[in-house]
């Protein structure tokens, strides 16, 4: 499902965000990334999505290197899977429904098709009353949900979720972790970057530990060493 | 399960798509209709202007030569007839006819129209009678010069006037008039060029959240740019059929009053043609579309 070799990183300036990072997920697995802040967490999702390209190394996901993804290929690769970000991105002056929705139209459903799918992704997420309320009056939890459904709404292989409950209050952060974990019983991989430490201590799952742009496996040794 | 390749949507969905972010974003969207249709308006009047007062012109100069010889007060009957033979002799002459006093003063109390109780207290005898003689348009400028010298030297005649040179000066001036139109026209596309380009930024700098949150979701080509596209094409019909409304009303204020005051330009005043519309719709069209596809070219380097 995804697989990195010696992946690097490096933004204009010299900033170097990431060093030879390597690691598989299988499918149907689920993988928690953590680490300090600026240790590399959130360049790495993005570059899992498409959102950056590597400057060095390679990276399958999906079946897709990451090396090589122009327009079309990197859309189709974000339409496989489902990406939720810190303070889920929606667009405010449509319902709640169609924020869900739109990603099901972009994957090619059709209106009421999408709708549909959109309306039991909301179910799930507990969020059905206010499908026709405009996303500007949600609460910061409810427009995590939202991103949670927008991003499962188009059933993907893989969700990448990028400190998912981060600045939410302790319930909405319960619920979107107890969501995650539904997500993956059903089968979904999830990869799940968080420095939240009630977050990791709610998942029983393997864990990659980011540091200084190098991820290292739970166990080893240098962990603690370094930290 | 997920399509894989770009998807295709109905044309339902980018209008749907496209009327949504107009009606989001009122404010802006009336700012860039109210842009477009000043360019629009602009190009329209120069267009307006320039065909009538080409028409005009158009007209006068189809006429050929006329020359009114206007004769002494009290001249005979007889000396007329004898004019208008010697006249009517010039193989060049299409045709000589005598206007009376009385003929001239009611020519000029039509042509006054509303004006014409400036006459009031004045009587047909202020008044010449004359020859119109009409020229054809192949007569050159030497063999005129002759015929005006010779005819001037007639006796009965006071006095020869003819259209050709006040038409060439007026061609002379349409000229110059033409220049300063063109530059006008594109100083106001440089200026409505740049207002519209700044009003479109503004538009696609509201549009960034959508932007953002359709590339997270894998749209790309049409589906990612086509209701932007479609929202700029509906500004640029609306913006572009209001100042077509604009210039219809104008039209209609000024064109009455004008007519009143100077006749003859009832036959050539009117206003612009279906074709030429039409060309102002589809320009307002273009520009919306252009300028949302400038303004989106922001987005173009995101990933």
């Amino acid at each position: 499902m995804i697989r990195l070799y010696k992946v690097c990183k490096e933004f204009a300036g010299g900033r170097v965000a990431l060093r030879d990072v390597s690691f598989d997920v299988s499918a149907g697995e689920m993988v928690l990334l953590t680490g300090p802040s600026g240790s590399g967490k959130s360049v790495l999702v993005k570059i899992l999505f498409g959102a950056e390209a590597p400057t060095d190394g390679q990276g399958i996901v999906n079946g897709r290197n990451l090396a090589r993804l122009d327009g079309p290929t990197l859309a189709a690769l974000r339409r496989e899977l489902g990406v939720v970000s810190q303070g889920s991105r929606l667009i405010d002056r449509l319902c709640v429904l169609d924020n869900v929705a739109v990603a099901a139209e972009v994957a090619g459903e059709s209106r009421d098709a999408a709708r549909a799918r959109a309306a039991d992704m909301l179910d799930m997420v507990g969020l059905s009353d206010v499908a026709d309320a405009p996303a500007y009056v949600l609460s910061a939890g409810e427009r995590q949900r939202v991103g949670l459904a927008r991003a499962l709404v188009n059933r993907p292989s893989l969700l990448l979720a990028d400190e998912p409950t981060s600045s939410l209050d302790p319930d909405s952060a319960e619920l979107i972790i107890a969501l995650l974990k539904d997500v993956h019983r059903d089968g979904t991989t999830v990869l799940v970057a968080t420095h939240d430490e009630d977050a990791l201590a709610s998942f029983d799952c393997r864990t990659l530990m980011m540091y200084q742009g190098r991820v290292f496996e739970e166990d080893d040794a240098r962990i603690a060493s370094s930290l | 399960m997920i399509k894989s390749t770009a998807s295709r949507q109905p044309i339902s969905y980018y209008f749907r798509r496209a009327v949504d972010s107009i009606l989001a974003t009122p404010f802006i969207a009336t700012v860039t209709i109210a842009s477009i249709a000043v360019s629009v308006l602009l190009a329209g009047a120069l267009l307006l202007v320039g065909s009538n007062a080409y028409r005009t012109i158009q007209g006068w100069g189809a006429t050929g030569v006329d020359v009114s010889i206007y004769l002494d007060r009290g001249i005979s009957e007889e000396r007329v007839i004898q004019l208008k033979g010697q006249l009517s002799s010039d193989p060049t002459v299409l045709g000589v006819q005598y206007v009376s006093q009385d003929e001239a003063w009611q020519f000029l109390a039509d042509n006054l129209g509303d004006s014409a109780d400036l006459l009031a207290g004045l009587d047909a005898s202020i008044l010449p009678p004359s020859l119109e003689v009409s020229l054809g348009r192949s007569v050159d400028d030497a063999h005129l010069d002759e015929l005006l010298r010779a005819w001037n030297a007639l006796e009965g005649v006071d006095d020869v006037q003819y259209n050709r040179q006040w038409i060439q000066r007026l061609r002379n001036a349409m000229g110059v008039v033409r220049w300063v139109a063109w530059a006008l026209g594109a100083l106001a596309l440089i200026v409505s060029a740049i207002i519209v380009a700044a009003t479109f930024q503004l538009a696609a700098f509201s549009r960034r959240e959508e932007m953002e949150v359709l590339r997270l979701v894998g749209a790309v080509g049409i589906v990612y740019w086509g209701p932007v596209l479609v929202a700029g094409f509906i500004e640029g019909v609306i913006g572009s059929c209001a100042a077509l409304g604009l210039l219809v009303i104008t039209y209609r204020f000024v064109a009455a009053p004008l007519v009143s005051e100077l006749p003859l330009l009832a036959q050539t005043l009117d206003f612009l043609s279906t074709g030429q519309c039409l060309t102002l719709v589809f320009w307002g069209a273009a520009l919306g579309v252009a300028g949302s596809w400038m303004g989106m070219q922001r987005f173009a380097s995101w990933r």
